[in-house]
């Protein structure tokens, strides 16, 4: 439920970046999810048609990169975890592990025209 | 056409006001507990069952967060203790402005301890920070052993868990071990409190705890 939140942030960021750039509006808007936040990629898509109506992005197309889950051990190093299944504990030594990726909730980037 | 690279962080607007707020509890010397769970998890009764524990130690306050009505933040003040209504229309979670602008119109000075109780929503309120010093999150243990690992988020964030309904178990066939690794797996750290707010079972533990923290901030020691 809280995409809108995150959806009317990303076209107020859209928004002035277009406006910085003397453009007249947004053709592109690019976000970067990580997989371990508690956001809905098709959540975004549907609060994301519903806000850009009247806006300088409402012709803009919005694309989602989706950033996989990456955990990281001390020992033997980074890899990748599928949700399902995940634990904070390495599977080759069982050491404590920490999130080193997937995190990300980002506008990476706008085109402007 | 012409690509603007921005790497900005959506959030960054909330993350800015909640070390605001966080600045301003500082400077009050105020220890702040965000306190999510899921609905009926027994947000409201943990936090009776702590002002009736605590109330005699610290100067408390509340701020109720829910979609409407104002029958939580009766509750609190039916102890005692001042609490005040954020009533977010529709919206899933309370975030920093919300918090913000509660402060303006709640009279916090002298607190010690502020409780902020999150709208009742297993996701969405893990993802905005308040400007609190502690992230605790109540689960009844009948919603099943599972969760966890279905809604890692919120779990993975919490800083103590506390497992309420515990004299439920028995009708309920939850095993408590299995829910305790299930969340371990994805919150190595965080203190696991077992307790009834209807038997009262467990309480001290977790109010004993927190105490703990509570004076480290406000007294230093």
């Amino acid at each position: 439920m809280h995409e809108v939140s995150i959806i009317k942030r990303v076209i107020e960021i859209a928004e002035y970046e277009a406006r910085q750039a003397g453009a007249e509006r947004v053709s592109v808007i690019r976000v970067r999810v990580g997989e371990f936040r508690g956001v809905v990629a098709s959540s975004l898509e549907f609060a994301y048609d519903q806000l850009r109506v009247g806006t300088l992005v409402e012709g803009a197309r919005l694309e989602i990169e989706t950033t996989p889950l990456i955990l990281r051990c001390e020992k033997c190093g980074e890899y990748r975890c599928p949700l399902p299944g995940l634990s904070f504990f390495c599977p080759q030594c069982g050491m404590e592990v920490v999130v080193a990726g997937g995190r990300d909730l980002e506008v990476e980037y706008v085109e402007v025209v | 056409m012409h690509r603007v690279v921005t790497e900005r962080a959506i959030l960054d607007s909330n993350d800015e006001l909640a070390a605001k707020n966080r600045a301003f509890f500082q400077e009050m010397g105020i220890f702040v507990v965000n306190l999510m769970s899921a609905p009926g998890a027994g947000k409201t009764s943990v936090l009776e069952q702590t002002i009736k524990r605590l109330a005699g130690r610290w100067r408390i306050g509340v701020i109720e967060g829910d979609l409407m009505t104002s029958l939580d933040a009766d509750r609190i003040s039916a102890t005692g203790v001042p609490a005040l209504q954020i009533t977010t229309g529709n919206v899933c979670h309370l975030d920093s402005l919300m918090v913000e602008r509660a402060l303006q119109s709640f009279d916090t000075s002298g607190f010690e301890l502020l409780v902020i109780e999150n709208v009742g929503n297993l996701v969405c309120p893990a993802e905005f920070n308040l400007g609190e010093d502690l992230r605790v999150m109540v689960y009844s243990v009948v919603e099943g052993a599972d969760k966890p690992r279905k809604y890692p988020l919120m779990f993975h964030e919490a800083e103590a868990v506390l497992l309420n309904k515990v004299d439920l178990i028995p009708y309920s066939g939850v095993s408590l071990d299995e829910l305790k690794s299930n969340i371990r797996a994805v919150n190595p750290q965080a203190p696991i409190f077992p307790l009834s707010c209807r038997n009262e079972a467990g309480v001290d533990e977790w109010t004993e705890w927190l105490t703990d923290r509570v004076r480290l901030k406000v007294r230093g020691q």
